[in-house]
């Protein structure tokens, strides 16, 4: 039988995990998340530096069964929704196309917005595998309107469930799953651009 | 037993694909390669859905790197985080 230690009911937290050296440890990691998903770099340090805050008054809750340096990030991912959601307007939001495309019969039957997507302009396969490619999928990324950039990359990069994503940005999943199409659409016609022409 | 274009959809929205059972998965492949109406779009999802995990990686590549060209809190940053955080800590 293994003996495991008791843990100690006065056992600091802070001690335990080590928060004098987060800054030092997680601080240029967590600045380059942010900028990642916020691009200004300002309001980036100003996330990362709530993020911490934030993390310190919860850390109580803090169970240890995921790397410090994750638990961070969940943080930040959450103070990025926050900003993203303040800054966007409530008008565009609710964008009348959008509203459009979930009304549609073909839609509401099949869960397509068109059968008809036009093919790809290159080898999507190829293309993967070179290095310079993913400096194109970045720069056709960053060049997205924040709020579908911020759907985009909770759903297909980071795989938060949609209920979540949906409650976190008060849209439906029909909503959500067309903003997705149009990210899709834009990203397609970008990448179409930088990398055939490349 | 078959998938309807409306269950594709949804799966594929949800991305529990990596959770459905192998015959599952076998059925919603062989519609995507063969329906005339919702093949084609959700081919184009699924090849965005590989495009992003690997974009993921390379996401996490760039969020490790550390060398000096890469982006980098500035000191006075870092040091007025620290003392927030000493404060937090003291208070």
């Amino acid at each position: 039988m293994i003996y495991k230690e008791p843990m100690s009911e006065n056992e600091d937290p802070h001690v335990k995990y080590e928060t004098h050296l987060w800054v030092e440890k997680y601080g240029d990691y967590l600045y380059r998340f942010a900028l990642m998903r916020l691009k200004d770099p300002q309001v980036a340090e100003d996330t990362v530096q709530e993020t911490f805050l934030a993390a310190l008054k919860n850390l109580h809750q803090f169970d240890g069964r995921v790397d410090v340096k994750y638990w961070l990030r969940g943080i930040l991912r959450n103070k990025s929704v926050d900003h993203v959601r303040k800054s966007v307007r409530r008008k565009e939001l609710q964008d009348e196309q959008v509203q459009e495309v979930v009304g549609q019969l073909l839609f509401k039957t099949s869960g397509i917005p068109t059968t008809r997507p036009k093919d790809w302009a290159f080898d999507p396969d190829a293309a993967f595998a070179q290095e310079e490619f993913w400096e194109a999928f970045k720069g056709c990324l960053d060049a997205l309107p924040e709020q579908t950039r911020l759907a985009f990359q909770l759903k297909m990069v980071d795989e938060i469930p949609t209920e979540e994503i949906c409650k976190e940005l008060d849209i439906s999943d029909n909503y959500l799953w067309v903003t997705l199409h149009r990210a899709r659409a834009q990203l397609k016609t970008c990448l179409e651009s930088k990398w055939s022409a490349a | 037993m078959f998938l309807t274009c409306k269950q594709v959809s949804n799966h594929l929205s949800k991305e529990d694909y990596a959770k459905l059972s192998p015959f599952r998965k076998f059925t919603l492949k062989l519609h995507v390669l063969i329906c005339p109406v919702c093949g084609k779009y959700n081919q184009q999802v699924m090849k965005f859905q590989d495009m992003a995990r690997t974009f993921r990686k390379q996401e996490e590549d760039f969020l490790e790197d550390d060398r000096p060209e890469s982006p980098h809190l500035n000191e006075d940053s870092k040091k007025r985080m620290a003392e927030l955080i000493e404060q937090d800590k003291a208070s």
